[in-house]
């Protein structure tokens, strides 16, 4: 449910003053778009954790808030250091880096490939292009995946996928060019519905 | 068969990208309570907005004068000096025996690294009450 300014503002001075309620009203509409963050950043085992330490680390700085940007932005802001704790914390414990092919990791083309979700009416041309789409991503640099999955899958702003994998939106909009672009080249050059 | 387009490229994507499982909001703020009313919260810093920019240029005016205390300190004949297990290596280690704060500001940290030679001084809340001059 969208909500005026000025409903913002009233519930973003409650929440800092200490309302949970309010801050339960106005920041669930952010929840999903904070999992699929963590989602993205940290995979399907631990986003929930990322996303419960970000509601919690942002509460906790809510009154030091000034909407120097958007409530999204901020959260993102903060679910990408949540998550960066996260690799900390667990690289000191596990002693090892999670790196694409780790399982723990859950490499983000399995989480992308979902053979079950196809609907079983469509032919077999769209199974073949679904596991070419995959594959191609699969070939993308970590930062160009991350940064095409939040933006196209996700559907985060510029700004917002910027917050979250911690560059400028300029990076942002050059990461997305280039991965569309290599993502475009190899499924023309090696796909079936190639003309 | 046609040429293929973005748009199909990015609906296909988006259809087979698996998403998380929304936990169910009930339960999310249930734990969110439970959790948030055991941590402390940042208090407010309300900082006056014309002092914002001000503050910025006297901050960094304080922390050269500092860095200027550090410098002499540390130079030829003005460091102190601690000498290894070893004996025979003379270490420069920094010190700060005076600070000079032309704004107020709250509370000062100083951590001295031996090891290493090093000293960070820490001002906290420029701007604020308890105008310092030590």
């Amino acid at each position: 449910m969208p909500y005026s300014p000025a409903d913002v503002s009233r519930l973003l001075d409650e929440a800092r003053a200490g309302s949970v309620d309010a801050f339960a009203e106005l920041f669930e509409q952010y929840r999903p778009m904070v999992s699929r963050a963590a989602y993205r950043l940290v995979g399907p085992n631990d986003c929930d954790d990322v996303a419960m330490e970000t509601y919690l680390k942002a509460w906790r700085a809510l009154p030091g808030f000034r909407r120097q940007s958007s409530i999204s932005t901020w959260l993102c802001q903060i679910a990408r250091n949540c998550a960066l704790d996260f690799y900390r914390q667990r690289s000191r414990r596990d002693a090892r880096h999670v790196s694409q092919d780790d399982p723990d990791g859950a490499p983000l083309i399995q989480r992308v490939a979902d053979p079950h979700a196809q609907a079983p009416d469509r032919a077999a041309e769209v199974h073949d292009l679904g596991a070419a789409i995959n594959e191609a991503v699969a070939q993308l640099s970590e930062e160009h995946r991350t940064a095409l999955l939040l933006r196209e899958v996700d559907g985060l702003s510029y700004r917002d996928v910027a917050a979250a994998t911690g560059v400028t939106v300029g990076t942002v909009m050059s990461r997305l060019f280039y991965a569309r672009r290599k993502l475009r080249t190899m499924l023309e050059a090696s796909g079936p519905w190639q003309n | 068969m046609a040429k293929l387009t973005w748009n199909q490229v990015r609906d296909e994507l988006s259809r087979r990208s698996a998403s998380p499982t929304p936990v169910p909001a009930d339960q999310f703020w249930a734990k969110f309570r439970s959790q948030a009313a055991r941590e402390p919260r940042t208090e407010a810093v309300v900082v006056p907005w014309l002092w914002f920019a001000p503050s910025q240029a006297w901050a960094a005016a304080a922390a050269v004068a500092v860095l200027a205390g550090l410098l002499w300190i540390a130079g030829p004949g003005g460091g102190a000096s601690t000498r290894g297990a070893g004996g025979g290596q003379r270490l420069l280690v920094s010190a700060v025996e005076e600070i000079h704060v032309f704004v107020t500001y709250s509370s000062v940290l100083i951590l001295q690294d031996e090891k290493n030679g090093s000293t960070l001084v820490w001002l906290g809340n420029l701007g604020k009450k308890d105008k310092g001059d030590s």
